[in-house]
């Protein structure tokens, strides 16, 4: 290589030094409002945007005293759309909002039953925001509350959210993660309506959002998920209590676990622990008549057991146990049923089940789909199998009686 | 001779399989959902045994001139006027292609990454690596694209294991609801994007060092790429529904967002995005070649070389004024893509094969 040559190279590398940074749209940490929950609700014909950002020096590990709280809410009542308003928000933000770490999109009730559609398009449009955040509804109150309330447990009040919602699904049963896409999903097919998640505030929400909430041993204001909303399209026409989500659950098969408590004949309770739980839906025709088949099966344990006379040891009761425990399921799913024909949505997807079997037979149906719901007879059937009893097998409580 | 570079048949043949992914792995399940929605897979299939039949058609071509590439011996079969003009026109089209790949790739970068970034800054960066693979021949990119094929493999392996929770088998069914008519206009996508784009290779056939075999490398480079293109669109379906897939943008994209295997394995999609960069920097850098060589052959130049700065520039220009927006190329790459290629991936080949059969006899 002659000098000449070897000074070319030279100079090409200095400039690409300079080209392949690439750091063009860098953001740096200290530039960014990091948003960790959105809150929508409606206000007279304006969209409110409540957005919880996280206090970044609150949050690290290593902070020296000082007692700033570790989010701050901020709400604009702003423009006519919602993007509007979130770049309205930088009048009050000191940064940017960076929206790529939602955790929780929380829906004011008055919101719901208005129609949640037009607050889902800029949420999928976003680049930023991603699609695995879950969408919760506060039940009797304002989004906006709902997102102010301090939580002791956990210092981003929207973890604390998203993580009861996760264990709550997971151990419980009684409601249910749906996200974006999903719900988006949901929205779109005709054979199925939305549920969503619902959350209440017990206490008075003045004193949630300061500071002595985090004072108390026993917080005097939290936020609680209570039962699902239920949607038709895309407006909230009603609420399913714990009994009936656990219902609407076991149809959907999104149980992981829960518990199952059946009565004893001489009374007191026995309680199964559910570990695996899985559902089949299937739509038959007899006699040109359609009528849709549930199936669930599960798998459990026995968990508790307060009454004193069963017999745990003897395989006949353990049998009794699982037939109780099966009416119990029915009655749960049945009664969730009943609740979603009353309010003529259809959250189960049966329509999509019919459309995906027999799709010759839902053309005709597919148009006034809501009618049929209500009229659909629903065939449910468990079949739960006790597997094991703990670490122990009888309850001593039977020797105690025995004495 | 322009180029003295020769590539061996497994290098076609991972060429005409990188060629093949390159864009139509963005382009492609987002097009067919539009049209036969949760059977978009089947349509991907069919459109792949119809895409077969095309390389069969090129492969017949390219075997009766070992030697000479489609500007060469279009002269020969049409006379100098007209084989002079054929030619003409096939690097207008290599050179529209390379322009709307390289908008492709300037529009996923803008819409996904790097939103506020100019999409110059893009077209020029990428260009300025297709020019130096280019300029270094074909033997170069050949051997590049052995070293970057298992990268390419490894990712698509881990995109399709790891999205596997997320599938859903109900999003499938009912199997079979559009109707012939839909299906067939949904593997017309396929067979627009890339088949009848692997026309190109007309121009690079007779640089395989074993002209005996090359039949087999590429028709099962071909058959590959496709099948993988079919794979993607049954996974885009069976993990976002239909629905989703024929709204969003860069559906492949979306796919690779919802990985998501504990807690520790998720938000790898700018991984995933390499797979596209590489297979994307394939087809462009063939294209690219492609337009640079036929047209030195044309002005009977000694070197294409010389050539290859001025048409990067022409490219860049015209990835900037292709289309107005990504709306437009939508209804573009659906629409009238498909005829226009036509015009080049099979009527002007499949007449000159019949002039070239007829004079001989």
């Amino acid at each position: 290589m002659s000098i000449r040559t070897k000074a070319v190279w030279l100079l090409l590398v200095v400039i690409e030094l300079f080209i392949l940074t690439g750091c063009w749209n860098r953001r740096e940490l200290n530039e960014l409002s990091i948003a960790s929950a959105f809150g929508f609700d409606k206000k007279k014909d304006q969209y409110q945007l409540t957005v919880q950002v996280i206090n970044a020096s609150e949050i690290s590990a290593n902070k020296s005293g000082g007692k700033r709280l570790p989010v701050i809410t901020q709400q604009l009542a702003g423009g006519a759309t919602i993007f509007e308003s979130m770049r309205e928000l930088t009048k009050t933000t000191p940064r940017k909002i960076y929206s790529s770490h939602i955790r929780i999109v929380v829906i004011g009730e008055k919101l719901a039953r208005e129609g949640i559609a037009p607050v889902l398009d800029i949420l999928s449009r976003d680049h930023e925001l991603r699609t695995d955040f879950y969408f919760i509804i506060a039940k009797g109150t304002k989004a906006e509350d709902i997102l102010k309330v301090l939580t002791p447990l956990e210092k981003i009040p929207s973890n604390k959210l998203y993580s009861s919602l996760n264990s709550a699904q997971n151990s419980w049963g009684v409601t249910s993660k749906i996200d974006l896409h999903e719900l988006i999903f949901d929205l779109v097919s005709k054979g199925k309506d939305p549920a969503l998640a619902a959350i209440k505030i017990s206490g008075d929400p003045e004193i949630g959002e300061s500071q002595k909430n985090l004072d108390s041993v026993h917080p005097p204001v939290t936020q609680e998920y209570d039962g699902m909303a239920v949607f038709h399209e895309d407006r909230l026409v009603g609420w399913l209590n714990p009994f009936e989500s656990k219902g609407y659950n076991f149809i959907r098969g999104q149980i992981k676990s829960t518990i199952v408590t059946v009565g004893c004949p001489s009374g007191g309770k026995i309680s199964i622990e559910l570990l695996r739980e899985n559902t089949k839906v299937k739509a038959r025709v007899n006699d040109g008549k359609l009528n849709m088949e549930v199936k669930i099966q599960a798998e459990g344990n026995i968990g508790e057991v307060a009454c004193g006379s069963e017999d745990i040891s003897n395989p006949e009761t353990i049998k009794g146990l699982e037939l109780a425990a099966n009416k119990e399921i029915e009655r749960m799913a049945s009664a969730s049923i009943t609740k979603a024909k009353q309010l003529k949505s259809d959250i189960f997807g049966f329509g999509n089940a019919v459309h995906r079997s027999h799709r010759q037979l839902w053309y005709p149906l597919e148009k006034e789909w809501d009618e049929h719901f209500v009229h659909l007879p629903v065939n449910i059937e468990a079949e739960l199998s006790i597997r094991q009893t703990g670490s122990v097998v009888e309850s001593f409580l039977q020797k105690m009686k025995g004495d | 001779m322009l180029e003295n570079g020769q590539i061996s048949r497994q290098q076609l043949f991972i060429l005409v399989f990188l060629f093949s992914l390159g864009s139509a792995i963005l382009i492609v399940p987002s097009a067919m959902a539009l049209t036969s929605k949760q059977d978009s897979w089947i349509s991907a299939l069919l459109g792949v045994l119809l895409g077969m039949l095309l390389l069969v058609l090129y492969h017949s071509l390219g075997k009766s001139f070992p030697n000479q590439n489609l500007v060469q011996y279009s002269e020969i079969i049409a006379g100098k006027f007209v084989g002079r003009l054929i030619s003409f026109l096939y690097l207008t089209f290599f050179l529209l292609l390379s322009a709307l790949v390289l908008r492709n790739i300037g529009d996923f970068m803008t819409t996904i990454v790097m939103p506020e970034t100019p999409i110059q800054a893009i077209f020029i960066l990428f260009m300025v690596i297709i020019v130096m693979g280019a300029g270094l021949g074909l033997e170069v990119i050949g051997r590049a694209a052995e070293i970057f094929l298992p990268w390419i493999l490894l990712l698509l392996f881990i995109l399709i294991v790891f999205i596997m929770p997320q599938m859903e088998m109900n999003r499938l069914y009912p199997i079979f609801e559009a109707s012939v008519k839909e299906m067939i206009k949904g593997s017309l996508t396929i067979l627009g994007i890339p088949y009848l784009e692997l026309v190109i290779f007309l121009m690079i056939l007779p640089y395989v060092r074993q002209t005996n075999k090359r039949g087999n490398a590429f028709l099962w480079g071909g058959f590959l790429g496709g099948l993988v293109l079919s794979i993607i669109t049954l996974l885009c379906i069976l993990v976002l529904g239909w629905d989703f897939t024929s709204r969003h943008s860069f559906p492949s994209y979306t796919l690779a967002k919802k990985i998501q295997v504990g807690e520790f394995l998720q938000r790898i999609e700018v991984m995933m995005a390499v797979i596209w960069f590489l297979t994307i920097f394939f087809k462009l850098v063939l294209c690219f070649y492609a337009a640079g060589l036929g047209l030195a052959q044309l002005l009977r130049m000694q070197t294409y070389r010389p050539l290859l700065p001025p048409l990067a520039l022409i490219t860049v220009v015209l990835a900037l004024i292709v289309y107005p927006n990504n709306v437009y190329f939508r209804s573009f790459a659906s629409q009238t893509w498909f005829s226009y290629a036509l015009i080049f991936g099979f009527i002007i080949p499949i007449t000159l094969l019949a002039i070239h059969k007829l004079k001989k006899n």
